[in-house]
C-alpha cells in the first residue's frame, strides 16, 4: 500500500460510490425492481438493502485505516 | 391516567431536562471540557433534520404515497456521501471568515454584500415560517389526539380564541425556553455547545420513541413482519400501496424529490447551523457521513410497517398513526413516550431554526439598518452588545409568533408533509448561489441576486400561492384555470407543463431560471475587487497555500479600533482581541496614538464579523480607516496564490517531464564520460610509450659511451649528437603534450612555418639508422622515396605526425619479418 495515494484514492472511491448510489436510487433500477414478480412489490426492501449497503461502504471508506 | 396534567407535566419535565442538559453543556464548554467534541454527537445534532414531519408525517406519506417518503432521507444520504468535498469546504470557510449563518455565508461569498445577506434572510424567514408552523401544528395535533382518543383531534381545535389555543401557548413556552438558552453570547460564530448537546439528546429520544412504536406494532400487535405482510397481502386495497405507481409524478417525481431533498439538506438554515456553524472539528464530518445516514435508516425502518398496520387497523388521519396505533391497543405509557418523541422532534427543529433565523434577522436585517442611523455611531460603550442580544431575543419571539399565525390562519388546510415540502423547495433556491459560488469563481453578486429573486418568485407563484388558494384566501380557479383564465400561467402547469407532481414542477422551473440567471448574468457582469477576493477565498478554501492576510491597508490608530470594539462588542470581547496584540500593558494615551497593525485590524474585523455578520463588520472597519481601504497588493497576492493553484497541476506535470528528460541526459552524459575515461587511459599508455623511445636511445648511447672508453672520437661525437637530438625530441614531445592540453582548452595559436620534409625524414631516421642498417630496409630507400618537398605546417605537429607514421610502419614491418 502506498501511503501517498491514500487520500486521493479515498476521494475517487467516495465519488464513485456517490455515483453508484445515485444510479441505484434512480428510475431505471427502480422500474426494474418494481416490475419483479411478487405480490407486494420488492421496492421498499430493495431501497433499504441498498441504503444499508451504502452506509456500510461509506463507513468502510471514510474510517482511517487502523495503525498496526 | 391520561389526564391533561400528566401529559403537560411530562412535557414540562422533559423540557426542564433538556434545559439542564443545555446548561451542563454550556458549563462544560466554559471549563474547556467540551461535551460535543465527538463525531457521534455531531451526527446526532445533524439529525435535527428529522422533525415532527419525519416523526408523524413519514408514516402519513407512506400510507398515501408509498415509498416516496424515503426520498426525503435518501437525498441527505447522498449529500453526506459528498460531505468530504462540499461540507468540509463550507466548514473551513466558515471557520476562516467567522460565518454566522447561511445568509452571512452567501453575503460573504459575494463581496460581503449586505443587500444580498438581507435578501437571503428575508427569503429564509418566508420559507421557514410555514415549517415552524408545521411543528407547532404537530405538537398541538399530537396532544389533541392523545387527549381525545378515540374521538378525532379536530374537535378541540375548532372555534377557540387564540388565548385558548394550545398551539399559541406552546409557541410562547418554546419562545421562552429558546430565549433562555439560545443567544447567550453575542458572538454567533461561537458554538452554542449547550444547544447542540440538547439537540443530540433530543435526537436520541425521538429515535428511541419511534423504534419503540415500530417494535410494538410489528412484533406485538402483529407476530412479526411476516404476519403483517400476510395480512396486507390479504387486503386487496393495500397490495399495490408500496409500488412505484403510488409515487406522485412517477419516475420524474421520484428524481425531483430526490434532488429537492439533496439541495435542501445543504440550505435549510438549521442544517447549515448544525452542519457548518456548530461544527467543532472538520474530521467529524468523515465519521458523520456514515453515522447520520445510519440514523436516518433506523428512524425510517418501521415507517412502512406502521403505515400498513395503521391502514389495516385504525381509521383517521395517517399522520397520527404513530399515536393512534398504540392508543388503539389500550396502552398508556407508550403513547406518552411517542408524544415526547414527537415533542423532541418538533422542539429540536424549532430551537435550532429560530436561533439560526434570529441571528440572520439581527445580523443581516437589523444591524445594517442600525448602522445607517448615524446616531448609533456615537452610542454609549457596550450598549450595542446588549441591544443585539435583545434584538435576537425579540426576533425569536416574533418568529414563533409568525409561525403560530401561519398555523392559525393557513396551516389547517395542509397536511404535514405538504408544508414541509413547500419549505424545502423554497430554501432550495439558495443552493445555486451557495454551491455554484463554492466552486465557480466567476459567479457575481448581480447574478446571484437576480437568480435568487427569480427562483424565489417562481417558487412563490408555483407553490405558495396555490397553497393560499387552497386555504380559501384566493379563488380556486387560480389553480384550475390560471390567473385571468390564462391557462399557460396556471401555477401547477406553467407553460402547459402538466403531469408532473407540484414539487418537481416548481423545482424544475425555479432552478432552471435561478441557475440560468446566476450563470448568465455572472458572465456579463464585472465583480468588484472585494467580490473577486472573497470569491477566490471561497473557491480556493482548501488550497494549502491560501493567504489569509489582512486585506485592509488604510491607517487607523489602536485607540480608534479599541473604541469601535468597545462600542459594539463590549469590554470582554475587546480585551480578547487586544490580548494577543500587546504583551505589556500600555497607557491610554500611548495606545490612542499608536497605528494599528494589519493583523490587529483583521482580528478586529473577524471579531465583529462573528457577532454582527461579515457585511456589517466590513462597513464598521471601513468607518474607522483613513485612506485606501482595500490593500490592492494583498488582494492581488490572494488572487495570485489561487491562480497558482489552477496552474499547479500543469506545472507539476511539466516538472516531472523535465525531470525525466534531465535523467535521460544525465545517463548519456555518464556514458560519454566513461568513454572519455577509457580514451584517456589509452592516451596515457600511448604517450608513455612514446616518451620511452627517445629515452631508451639516449640511455643506450650513454651506456655505450660509458662502457667503451676507447671509442673513436668521431663515433663518440656522433653518439653525443644523437643523444642531444633525442633529448631535444623528448622535450618536443613534452612540448606537444602541452600543446594538446592547450588545444583542448582552446588556447593554442597556430603558427604555420615551412618544413622540409626530406630533412625532417632524415632527422627522424637518424636515431634508428644503426638499427635499420642491420635489417633489409635501408635508409637510402627512404631517401629516394621522399622527394625534397616542403610543407607549410605547424612544425611540431608535422614532425610528430611523421614520427608516428614512421615508427608504426617500421615496427610493424620489423615485427612481421621476424
Amino acid at each position: 500500500m502506498n501511503p501517498f495515494s491514500a487520500p486521493s484514492r479515498r476521494r475517487e472511491r467516495l465519488i464513485a460510490l456517490a455515483l453508484l448510489a445515485l444510479f441505484m436510487f434512480c428510475p431505471p433500477m427502480l422500474l426494474i425492481v418494481d416490475r419483479l414478480p411478487g405480490l407486494l412489490g420488492w421496492l421498499p426492501l430493495y431501497l433499504f438493502v441498498v441504503w444499508g449497503a451504502l452506509i456500510g461502504f461509506t463507513a468502510w471508506l471514510v474510517e482511517p485505516p487502523k495503525e498496526p | 391516567m391520561r389526564g391533561d396534567w400528566v401529559v403537560i407535566g411530562t412535557a414540562f419535565c422533559y423540557l426542564a431536562l433538556l434545559f439542564m442538559v443545555a446548561a451542563w453543556g454550556d458549563r462544560r464548554a466554559e471549563q474547556g471540557r467540551s461535551l460535543i467534541g465527538s463525531p457521534t454527537v455531531y451526527a446526532l445534532s445533524i439529525a435535527v433534520y428529522c422533525t415532527a414531519w419525519t416523526f408523524y408525517g413519514s408514516v402519513g406519506r407512506a400510507a398515501q404515497y408509498g415509498p416516496s417518503f424515503l426520498l426525503i432521507y435518501l437525498g441527505p444520504t447522498l449529500a453526506m456521501l459528498l460531505a468530504p468535498f462540499t461540507l468540509r469546504k463550507m466548514v473551513r470557510i466558515a471557520a476562516q471568515q467567522r460565518i454566522t449563518s447561511i445568509a452571512d455565508f452567501i453575503s460573504a461569498r459575494y463581496g460581503k454584500s449586505s443587500r444580498l445577506g438581507a435578501l437571503v434572510a428575508i427569503m429564509a424567514l418566508i420559507t421557514i415560517t410555514p415549517y415552524i408552523a408545521l411543528q407547532l401544528k404537530a405538537i398541538t395535533v399530537s396532544h389533541a389526539v392523545l387527549m381525545n382518543y378515540p374521538l378525532g383531534a379536530d374537535i378541540t381545535l375548532e372555534n377557540e380564541r387564540f388565548w385558548m389555543d394550545r398551539s399559541f401557548w406552546i409557541a410562547m413556552v418554546l419562545a421562552v425556553f429558546i430565549i433562555l438558552f439560545g443567544p447567550r453570547h453575542l458572538d454567533a460564530s461561537e458554538r452554542h455547545e449547550g444547544m447542540v448537546a440538547a439537540i443530540a439528546v433530543e435526537s436520541l429520544v425521538k429515535l428511541i420513541a419511534f423504534l419503540a412504536v415500530g417494535v410494538f406494532v410489528t412484533f406485538i400487535m402483529f407476530a412479526g413482519p411476516g404476519a403483517l405482510l400476510a395480512e396486507v397481502a390479504a387486503t386487496p386495497a393495500l397490495i399495490n400501496s408500496m409500488r412505484l405507481e403510488n409515487v406522485p409524478g412517477g419516475a420524474t417525481g421520484w428524481v425531483g424529490m430526490l434532488l429537492l431533498a439533496f439541495l435542501a439538506f445543504f440550505t435549510l438554515p438549521r442544517q447549515f447551523q448544525v452542519l457548518v456553524v456548530e461544527n467543532v472539528d472538520e474530521q467529524h464530518l468523515h465519521r458523520a457521513s456514515g453515522l447520520f445516514p445510519l440514523y436516518l435508516l433506523l428512524i425510517n425502518l418501521f415507517v412502512i410497517p406502521i403505515a400498513l398496520a395503521g391502514l389495516l387497523l385504525v381509521e383517521g388521519d395517517p399522520d397520527s398513526f404513530v399515536l393512534t396505533l398504540p392508543l388503539s391497543a389500550g396502552l398508556e405509557g407508550l403513547p406518552l413516550l411517542v408524544f415526547i418523541g414527537g415533542l423532541s422532534a418538533a422542539t429540536g427543529m424549532v430551537i435550532v431554526e429560530t436561533i439560526a433565523l434570529s441571528t440572520m434577522v439581527s445580523n443581516q436585517l437589523i444591524m445594517p439598518l442600525l448602522l445607517k442611523v448615524k446616531r448609533l455611531y456615537i452610542g454609549r460603550h457596550g450598549r450595542l452588545a446588549d441591544w443585539l442580544l435583545n434584538i435576537r431575543r425579540i426576533a425569536i419571539l416574533l418568529i414563533l409568533l409568525m409561525g403560530y399565525l401561519y398555523h392559525a390562519l393557513i396551516g389547517d388546510s395542509y397536511s404535514l408533509v405538504t408544508i414541509g415540502l413547500v419549505s424545502f423547495a423554497g430554501v432550495a433556491q439558495f443552493a445555486p448561489a451557495l454551491l455554484i459560488g463554492l466552486y465557480w469563481r466567476g459567479a457575481t453578486r448581480q447574478g446571484a441576486t437576480l437568480g435568487l429573486l427569480a427562483g424565489f418568485f417562481i417558487w412563490f407563484y408555483t407553490l405558495l400561492l396555490p397553497g393560499f388558494a387552497q386555504s380559501g384566501w384566493l379563488k380556486e380557479t387560480l389553480i384550475t384555470q390560471g390567473p385571468w383564465e390564462i391557462s399557460w400561467l396556471s401555477p401547477y402547469a406553467l407553460l402547459g407543463l402538466s403531469g408532473w407532481d407540484i414539487y418537481t414542477h416548481s423545482l424544475f422551473w425555479s432552478m432552471l431560471v435561478n441557475v440560468s440567471l446566476l450563470i448568465g448574468v455572472s458572465l456579463f457582469t464585472r465583480p468588484t475587487p472585494l467580490e473577486q477576493t472573497q470569491a477566490a477565498l471561497f473557491t480556493e478554501a482548501m488550497h494549502p497555500n491560501l493567504q489569509t492576510t489582512s486585506l485592509w491597508q488604510g491607517e487607523t490608530t489602536e485607540g480608534a479600533l479599541h473604541a469601535l470594539l468597545i462600542r459594539y462588542l463590549g469590554s470582554m470581547a475587546t480585551q480578547r482581541v487586544f490580548a494577543s496584540q500587546t504583551a505589556q500593558p500600555v497607557t491610554e494615551t500611548d495606545a490612542y496614538q499608536r497605528p494599528a497593525s494589519k493583523a490587529l485590524i483583521t482580528r478586529a474585523e473577524q471579531s465583529l464579523a462573528g457577532s454582527l455578520g461579515s457585511a456589517s463588520a466590513s462597513v464598521l472597519i471601513n468607518s474607522v480607516l483613513r485612506g485606501e481601504a482595500l490593500d490592492v497588493e494583498s488582494v492581488l497576492t490572494i488572487l495570485d496564490t489561487t491562480s497558482q493553484a489552477l496552474e499547479y497541476n500543469r506545472q507539476l506535470e511539466q516538472k516531472s517531464q523535465e525531470l525525466a528528460r534531465v535523467g535521460e541526459e544525465l545517463r548519456s552524459a555518464n556514458e560519454r564520460l566513461r568513454e572519455l575515461d577509457r580514451m584517456k587511459d589509452e592516451f596515457v599508455a600511448m604517450v608513455s610509450h612514446e616518451l620511452r623511445t627517445p629515452l631508451t636511445s639516449i640511455r643506450s648511447f650513454a651506456e655505450i659511451l660509458r662502457d667503451t672508453p676507447d671509442i673513436a672520437a668521431d663515433k663518440r661525437q656522433q653518439f653525443l649528437s644523437i643523444m642531444v637530438l633525442e633529448s631535444q625530441r623528448l622535450s618536443r614531445l613534452i612540448e606537444e603534450i602541452l600543446d594538446l592540453a592547450r588545444l583542448e582548452s582552446g588556447r593554442l595559436t597556430m603558427k604555420p612555418v615551412a618544413v622540409n620534409l626530406t630533412k625532417l625524414a632524415k632527422q627522424i631516421a637518424m636515431p634508428s639508422s644503426a638499427y635499420m642498417r642491420r635489417t633489409v630496409l635501408g635508409l637510402s630507400f627512404m631517401q629516394r622515396m621522399l622527394p625534397p618537398l616542403s610543407l607549410r605546417t605547424q612544425t611540431a605537429l608535422s614532425r610528430s605526425l611523421l614520427t608516428y607514421w614512421k615508427m608504426h610502419e617500421n615496427l610493424l614491418t620489423l615485427n612481421t619479418q621476424r
